[in-house]
């Protein structure tokens, strides 16, 4: 296995090299590129595959320079479910990007985008492989200004440049934050090896590991998005090309989570009863504010982006369950609502990913990502509005698709609460019944997402000319489409690996057959079953038996077509149709306290109302987080600094005698002690 | 000749390397400031030689030689060059005037002594010596801020540079030879860049008054 890790790096170093080194011939090139991208990720599903199947680890060191200790990697099951995630998703995205990326080769810049693509999925993998603070925080600085690249890809463009300075400062502020974290841990444990700090745990003083469960949650809360730290989120994401977007919003973002664990269950000891609580809060809040600003969007990446936030909430709902049952030393139940975030993980990573890589190859043939301006392209793209669908069923948690497993059991994780103390007693319902209504959000939000831009006629020209995509971007779809379905029929399986692993990570042994009946999911005190795949067997073959019975009883007969009533009108044209804005008013007005939506109607006549020339109108919601804590804080620095111009005269001499000054003050200052 | 004659001999020099150090701040022609810093030079390379031969250090003393050479004469040829090539006014042009920084000078020096005298230097030649050398260094930075031009600051830049190396002789005997020697190389590399940016500014500004460069803030 160890050969099977090195050989991902190797194929992950020859695509880039390729990138740069090989023929003139955009084409060859191209392939070459991403064939050694869709090889490496074969190969990292293979082993991380054997990892969480054997529950066996494995190691590789490099000694030499060793300042701050060797470099040292080990896939364990939880690094290997990540590499799983990250492997696969990349495979997706790499065939998908064959077709992508070749019908505009100028506008994607090959070489560049080629050379950045591989660095940043091979630190992705390295990040979580590596079992060391300071290399570990090396990868996770090439991962983010790798992504920061493809990002500013188009930078012509000037709104992608301005996401691409959002995102690097978000992800700096987080890296710093993650950075000081680790310190506190090198100067507890002396070293910077993950397995001194997790040699020294047990000894860490409370008010030092409070700290750093601070620093990492806000830390790697600013990667993985979670409110208030996503402002970058949805500006970076839909800025990158979409199999680069596929990748940050499916993958990336869940490196956070990985650091998130490592943290918690790794690198902190015994954890107090408040922390739970506390992550719980935030990724609630999470949740609800990421699926309700995902529904005031127009812009189906960016739509895609918030609901990003969303599904981090969701993981985090679990990983804060875990915190409070492990507090509680209610391991099944701790070991449950991980398992049950780690599966989310996953399943994120497969629909958001099709999902992504859809919007992607609808923007390829319309060219914009404005929902007003599409409609009616399931006629003229049906594989990839079948695609779409898959994705946006499984999103909203809907039966028979994997969405809907992990989500049950996020909410039997919340509801177990109801057997703790009587504080968490009182608000576990609260928070799945919370956690029901961003379900029913995100559905709505995906039926809009999915009626607008797929249903209807089209409302405007881009549609017009739109097709079906060629075939490398169907196949990258399907990969993950399929993925959704297997992750769905798979359930009881996946939970029982998933199982294991998150038993492992808390500390403990997990019991066969705790979690799964045979074909069964159950609850850890057993009052709750499901079957995912029966459940998708019986949905299956009732809608192929109604399809084939409809077929056999009517025959072809039954199918009439006729004009659509138009109430009288001369013709039915599509601004008559339900529109993004005026399907999500409904939502907009009762959730108006948080939205502030702020409308602008300018009419212009010609001294009568009826003799209208001109008119427009302008409707936006406010982000509070935007206008509350993030322009104020801008303002505040752009103010000081503003201020700190003035001693910034432009003459060399007066820096001079800055430098001159501080030397004699330090001199004095120096012989005084 | 015996050790304690060199010995007085040195500390004679010292004395003349402070009034040249003077000299450089005082002088209100830039011919006058260059050639005073040839003189400061001088006596560097004379104390360096004599700590060489009274340690019996030998690479001492082929430190001096090349201070003597390049310091005394290259330098100071390059800078009445630049003088010659851009035909630029003599005068030194200053922020504050001749008098007061003779008293900041002054000021310096008592300082460079105050702060010194906590170190607990155990060799006499190091206890007289390093204040001399912050001294100088002061004086170096002295000359960087209060001048106008582009060219003095070059000058000023050396300076300090060569308190820095009165340092490093005196406390340690001298860096290793090969250090050194790269220092001088970097000296002289500085001085001709230093020197063709003056040029550059020349061009840019027509003039190397440095004040005008505060067009470039932002």
């Amino acid at each position: 296995m160890k050969s099977l890790f090195l050989i991902q790096i190797f194929f992950y170093l020859l695509g880039g090299a390729c990138a740069f080194f090989s023929s003139r011939n955009e084409a060859i090139r191209n392939a070459a590129t991403l064939v050694s991208a869709i090889l490496a990720g074969g190969v990292g599903v293979v082993y991380s595959l054997l990892v969480l199947w054997t529950g066996r680890a494995f190691s590789l060191e490099f000694h030499g320079f060793s300042l701050f200790g060797n470099l040292q990697f080990t896939v364990d099951p939880l690094s290997g479910f990540f590499i799983f995630s990250i492997s696969l998703l990349s495979v997706a995205t790499s065939i998908f990007a064959i077709g992508y990326t070749r019908s505009h080769p100028g506008k994607y810049k090959m070489r560049l985008s080629g050379f950045f693509y591989h660095l940043f999925i091979l630190a992705m993998i390295l990040v979580v492989s590596s079992q060391n603070a300071f290399y570990f925080l090396i990868f996770w600085e090439v991962m983010s200004l790798g992504s920061y690249v493809l990002v500013i890809l188009e930078h012509e463009n000037p709104q992608a440049l301005r996401a691409g300075i959002l995102y690097l400062i978000m992800t700096h502020i987080g890296t710093a934050l993650i950075l000081a974290g680790f310190l506190l841990l090198f100067i507890h444990s002396g070293s910077f090896s993950f397995e001194a700090f997790r040699l020294h745990q047990a000894t860490l003083p409370p008010g030092l590991k409070n700290a750093i469960f601070f620093m990492a949650l806000a830390g790697f809360g600013t990667k993985a998005g979670l409110i208030p730290f996503h402002i970058w989120l949805p500006e970076a994401h839909p800025a990158a090309p979409s199999h680069v977007s596929a990748l940050m919003s499916g993958v990336m973002i869940k490196t956070a989570i990985y650091g998130l664990l490592r943290f918690f269950f790794n690198f902190l000891g015994e954890i107090p009863a408040w922390w739970g609580p506390v992550v719980l809060a935030v990724a609630m809040i999470s949740t609800l504010l990421g699926i309700l600003y995902a529904l005031m969007e127009h812009d189906l990446k960016r739509l895609l982006a918030f609901s990003s936030i969303e599904n981090i909430g969701i993981i985090l709902l679990g990983v804060g369950m875990a915190l409070l049952f492990a507090s509680m030393q209610q391991w099944p139940l701790a070991i449950f609502s991980l398992t049950a975030a780690l599966y989310h993980t996953l399943n994120h990573a497969a629909f958001k990913g099709l999902l992504f890589l859809s919007a992607g190859s609808v923007l390829y043939e319309t060219h914009t990502p404005d929902m007003e301006s599409l409609g009616g392209l399931i006629k003229k793209m049906p594989f990839t509005a079948f695609c779409f669908l898959v994705g946006a069923v499984a999103i909203s948690a809907l039966p028979p698709l994997n969405g809907f497993v992990s989500e049950w059991m996020t909410f039997i994780a919340l509801l177990a609460g109801c057997e703790g103390p009587a504080a968490i007693r009182f608000f576990s319902p609260i928070l799945a019944s919370l956690l029901g209504l961003a379900g029913a959000l995100a559905a709505t939000c995906f039926v809009k997402a999915f009626g607008i831009v797929f249903l209807g006629s089209p409302r405007s020209a881009c549609v017009e000319e739109a097709g079906e995509v060629p075939l490398s971007m169907k196949s990258g779809m399907a990969v993950m489409a399929m993925a959704c379905f297997a992750l769905a029929l798979g359930a009881p399986w996946i939970v029982q690996i998933l199982g294991t692993l998150s038993a492992s990570l808390v500390g403990k042994k997990l019991e066969t057959d705790m979690f799964t009946q045979t074909l069964f999911l159950q609850s850890p005190s057993g009052l709750s079953q499901i079957s995912p795949t029966l459940i998708a067997i019986a949905l299956g073959s009732l809608i192929l038996g109604a399809f084939i019975g409809t077929r056999f009883i009517f025959g072809k007969a039954f199918v009439k077509q006729g004009p659509s009533w138009d109430c009288g009108l001369p013709s039915l044209v599509s601004r008559m149709q339900y529109t993004a804005t005026g399907f999500s008013k409904p939502l907009r007005r009762i959730f108006s306290f948080l939205y502030q939506p702020a409308r602008r109607v300018e009419l212009e006549d010609e001294g009568h109302e009826m003799l209208r020339t001109a008119e427009r109108f302008e409707s936006k919601i406010t982000h509070i987080f935007d206008d509350f804590i993030y322009k104020p804080i801008s303002k505040m620095i752009a103010d000081v600094s503003e201020k700190a111009k003035r001693i910034q005269t432009g003459h060399i001499q007066l820096y001079l005698s800055y430098i001159f000054i501080t030397l004699i003050l330090l001199l004095l200052f120096g012989i005084r002690r | 000749m015996d050790a304690e004659f060199i010995f007085s001999l040195i500390h004679f020099l010292g004395l003349l390397l402070l009034i040249a150090s003077f000299g450089i701040i005082a002088s209100p022609q830039l011919a006058a400031c260059i050639r005073f810093y040839a003189v400061h030079a001088f006596l560097l390379a004379l104390i360096t030689g004599l700590v060489g031969y009274l340690n019996h250090i030998p690479h001492l003393v082929a430190l001096a030689l090349l201070t003597l050479l390049l310091k005394t004469v290259v330098i100071p040829q390059v800078f009445f060059w630049i003088i010659r090539r851009l035909g630029i006014r003599k005068e030194v042009e200053s922020y504050i005037n001749i008098p007061f920084s003779l008293i900041l000078a002054v000021l310096l020096v008592f300082l460079s002594f105050y702060v010194t005298e906590k170190m607990r230097l155990t060799s006499i030649a190091s206890r007289e010596f390093v204040p001399l050398a912050v001294a100088t260094l002061l004086f170096g930075m002295l000359v960087m801020t209060s001048r106008k031009k582009a060219l003095t600051q070059v000058l000023g830049l050396l300076l300090m540079e060569n308190g820095l190396f009165l340092m490093a002789v005196t406390l340690t005997f001298g860096m290793p030879l090969l250090v050194e020697l790269g220092i001088f190389f970097d000296v002289l590399v500085g001085a001709v860049i230093m020197g063709i940016l003056v040029f550059k500014i020349r061009g840019a500004f027509e003039g190397i008054d440095v004040d005008q460069m505060t067009v470039l803030k932002g």
